[in-house]
């Protein structure tokens, strides 16, 4: 403000100065000039003057002539005399006529030049007489003559006195003009001097003016430029940019940081409501549009908020607002000022979703603080922090429980809990403390406590370091009454030790089974093939039948032994997995049944079978026992025909899997002609002994598929049959790939 | 007397079974001198004894009281004396567990008991004239099973 103040008067009073010096300038050139003018007339009326006084005297000298030469004429009556009074006479006629000519101004002197004439002419008129009578008389004695000439010699005189006034006449008037010129140029100068004087004083007062008031310009535009870069530096850093909006001419100007906040070089277009739409988001065009109608109407903008989208695709959030300017010279401009707010907007939501965030949390914790109340209560764990910074211990109501106590009822600490701990434990807590003074860290647990009612209870304790937000670190430990776990976990322990003892009888009667009931079966086998062979002739018919009946029970006998004990066998083999080429298994399987498959004229086909992860023996088993099966099965008065086809299939697309992962298996599809079975026997034929036919019919004791199963079991694979009385089975297998 | 009889010893707990063997050796028309003992350690009592000439073959059961099959052959092929004497494993189990322990251990062969006395007959008749000079020779766990 004192910079405008200061701009205003100095410059009305160089203003007032200046004219005054002008007028000055203008009036002293005209004194000058005037000045000038009166001298130049001054010297041209006394050069007049002079010429005047000139000519009346050549004027007289001529009449002088004239009148010598008639003198002489008159006396020596020689005509010689004549000419030069003629050429004078000649010559005064002349000179009147330059006078007339100089004089023709001055009526006075006009007058006087008359009388002059006057008299001239008169004083010629006598003389041309002399020259007319001197010819003929002698003139001299003439009485006319005389008084003539004496009349002629007056009029000299009266020649001579008017000459002699009227130059008398001209001086007077030289000295009066001489006076008045002198009288000027005497006050000229003092008056020019003085008004010179006062001039100068003004303009040394005006340049001193001036000098301070440059100097107060330039500390004044110093700290404008200051000022100036200060708030571009500040435009950047606040990220607003300013602009200028003259309503007058309608031009618009930017900031070099609104083109930057625009996302484009300074000044890199022109500035204007058109260019600037370019960049508006598109959902805000109307509130900008509004924003420029506004500015517009009411010469100024609250704060309006809208959204830009950079040429890089950015979304930026602004505030801008603007105030007329009217300036000294009245021109109306807006000034505003863009903020990019999109930092204190982002912050602000954030700040906003974090405190909703924290509200949520806070419940959340409150919920949890509880839940975890009753959870400690119901998993009989209490916990307890150990802080750092003061080595004191704080409990959980339900940590007193467990020791027996009333909630808070002493104040915890390493010493009072070792009142509790079983002394053969003691070393385990006192160890757990010193690691966690010394390291922050005590492994995992297990202590026996005896609580205040003599109870031993066995307590497992895990803790860790925990660094909270104020950087205070303590241990956070959780203390677990695993009483009831470490009865069960022995209980189990005993159970296992009993398991263990069961398999052994098991294997024990594995054992009996395949050496003990073997051989007393044995034995009677070979003494039936003894009494067969020797005593046969010695039986009566009726005993070589029931003969023939015990032999053929002892021989189901061996069967269903052997089969028994390999079921039990495919159960206790070592399950070693490896690469296996079920191709391979597969050829060995024919092999083993060659003579069966050509006995029946069976026709075997099958696809290239993958590798999978398996026992050798027990998938070759698995090949045999299905071909086998298919064999026996066969329809009687129809070649058996079995199709072994192998896919790749995932889990899901498997309804029979009933599994909805993308799991991969081989899908191995063994597909018969034999006499099929109804589908709802399709999960009864896997059981052990289950059979669907009698054993007169077929041969069988219902062990080979539920050997099957449980060799694809093992192998984590699946089997499945699909049959229709009649029509052949279906054994889909699923091998994991 | 060696080059005219076969010297066959069987080691059997189960008195129907050395009924058997010696019967079936007995309608073989084969010269062999058959005598039993009823364990282990009968057999290795009567190999050590002083009177005894050590036999050709011995045919040995697995499954025995006091000392067992397994334990027996031990015996036998630590000592210098017996473990050039050929062992027949006789046993009724055909485990490969037992086939696979008493190969590694020395025996010769393994013969399953079979459940038919004319099998009994064609499997001992069969070991007893085998080339046992060859048969050690050649020795593998593929033909140790003998198999009717």
């Amino acid at each position: 403000m004192p910079l405008k103040d200061i701009k205003h008067k100095s410059s009305l009073l160089h203003k007032i100065i200046f004219t005054i010096s002008l007028f000055v300038i203008l009036f002293l050139g005209a004194i000058t000039f005037k000045h000038i003018n009166n001298i130049s007339n001054s010297s041209k009326l006394l050069m007049h003057t002079y010429e005047v006084n000139l000519e009346l005297e050549r004027l007289f000298s001529f009449i002088k002539d004239s009148e010598n030469s008639m003198r002489g004429y008159l006396i020596s009556k020689d005509t010689l005399y004549l000419e030069p009074y003629r050429k004078a006479t000649k010559n005064v006629n002349n000179t009147f006529l330059s006078l007339k000519t100089l004089i023709s101004d001055n009526q006075e002197q006009q007058d006087n030049l008359q009388d002059l004439f006057k008299i001239v002419n008169k004083r010629y008129e006598y003389m041309k007489e002399y020259a007319e009578q001197s010819r003929g008389v002698n003139i001299t004695n003439n009485s006319a003559f005389k008084k003539n000439f004496r009349e002629s010699s007056k009029l000299l005189v009266d020649t001579r006195d008017k000459l002699n006034e009227m130059v008398a006449l001209e001086e007077s008037y030289l000295r009066a003009r001489n006076s008045e010129y002198n009288n000027q140029v005497y006050f000229t100068p003092i008056l020019t001097l003085t008004i010179l004087l006062i001039t100068l004083a003004l303009l040394i007062y005006a340049y001193n003016q001036t000098t301070r008031d440059v100097d107060k310009l330039q500390a004044a535009n110093t700290k404008l430029k200051k000022s100036q870069f200060l708030s571009y530096q500040g435009e950047i850093l606040s990220e607003f940019g300013t602009w200028e909006w003259n309503l007058n001419t309608n031009v618009i100007i930017y900031s070099d940081n609104l083109y930057r906040i625009l996302g484009t070089e300074p000044q890199s277009f022109e500035a204007g409501q058109e260019n600037f739409m370019k960049f508006v988001h598109e959902e805000d065009y109307q509130i900008v549009n509004d924003i420029f109608d506004k500015i517009l109407k009411d010469e100024s903008l609250p704060y309006s908020y809208f959204r830009i989208t950079r040429k890089d695709g950015q979304i930026r959030y602004l505030r801008s607002t603007g105030k007329l300017f009217i300036d000294d010279l009245g021109n109306k401009t807006v000034l505003g000022v863009t903020i990019d707010i999109t930092d204190d907007h982002i912050k602000n939501e954030l700040l906003i979703t974090s405190n909703e965030d924290l509200i949520k949390v806070n419940k959340e914790l409150k919920i949890f603080d509880e839940s975890s109340r009753q959870a400690e209560i119901l998993g009989q764990y209490g916990s307890w922090v150990l802080s750092y910074d003061t080595f004191e211990f704080t409990y959980s109501d339900n940590k007193f429980r467990l020791l027996g106590c009333e909630p808070q009822s002493f104040n915890p600490s390493i010493e009072k809990l070792l009142e509790f701990v079983h002394p053969e434990d003691k070393h385990i807590v006192i160890e757990a403390n010193e690691s966690a003074l010394n390291t922050k860290e005590i492994p995992n647990m297990n202590y026996r406590i005896i609580r205040k009612d003599g109870a031993i209870r066995h307590f497992s304790t895990i803790a860790k370091s925990f660094k909270d937000v104020s950087g205070t670190e303590s241990m956070i430990g959780t203390t677990q009454d695993v009483t009831e776990d470490y009865n069960k976990s022995e209980q189990l322990r005993n159970r296992n030790k009993e398991l263990e003892q069961n398999i052994k009888e098991l294997s024990e009667f594995n054992h009996v089974a395949s050496h003990d009931l073997q051989e007393p079966l044995r034995k009677i086998q070979t003494f039936i093939s003894r009494i067969n062979d020797k005593e046969k002739d010695n039986l009566s018919e009726f005993g070589i039948e029931y003969l023939g009946r015990i032999e053929k029970a002892s021989n189901r006998m061996r069967v269903l032994i052997n089969d028994l004990l390999q079921y039990s066998r495919t159960n206790r083999t070592e399950k070693i997995f490896e690469k296996i080429d079920l191709n391979e298994q597969l050829t060995n399987s024919l092999l083993e049944l060659s003579q069966n498959i050509e006995d029946k004229k069976a026709i075997i086909n099958h696809s290239k079978l993958p590798v999978i992860n398996g026992i050798s023996f027990q998938t070759q088993q698995l090949f045999t026992n299905l071909l086998s099966n298919s064999l026996k099965y066969a329809k009687e008065d129809v070649a058996p025909v079995i199709d072994i086809s192998c896919t790749e299939t995932i889990a899901r697309n498997e309804s029979k899997l009933k599994d909805n992962t993308s799991k991969k298996y081989y899908k191995i599809e063994f597909t018969d002609n034999g006499i099929g079975f109804d589908q709802e026997n399709a999960e009864k034929i896997f059981l052990l002994f289950n059979r669907l036919h009698g054993k007169t019919e077929y041969q069988g004791t219902g062990v080979g598929l539920a050997i099957c199963k449980k060799i694809v079991e093992t192998h984590d694979g699946h089997i499945f049959a699909t049959s229709k009385l009649g029509d052949g089975t279906t054994f889909t297998v699923y091998f994991p790939a | 007397m060696q080059e005219d009889f076969i010297l066959i010893t069987l080691a059997d707990d189960d008195e129907d079974d050395r009924l058997f063997f010696t019967d079936a050796f007995d309608e073989l028309k084969i010269n062999t001198v058959v005598n039993t003992v009823k364990n282990g350690r009968e057999l290795i009592n009567f190999l050590e004894h002083s009177d005894t000439v050590l036999p050709n073959i011995i045919f040995l059961d697995l499954n025995m009281p006091i000392l067992n099959g397994i334990e027996c052959l031990k015996e036998i092929k630590q000592n210098d004396k017996f473990k050039d004497i050929a062992i027949a494993i006789y046993s009724t189990s055909s485990s490969e567990e037992d086939i696979e322990n008493t190969f590694v251990l020395g025996a010769n062969i393994y013969i399953k008991k079979p459940s038919n006395f004319n099998d009994l007959k064609k499997i001992l008749s069969d070991v007893v004239t085998i080339n046992w000079q060859y048969h050690t020779n050649g020795l593998n766990k593929e033909n140790f099973l003998l198999r009717l």
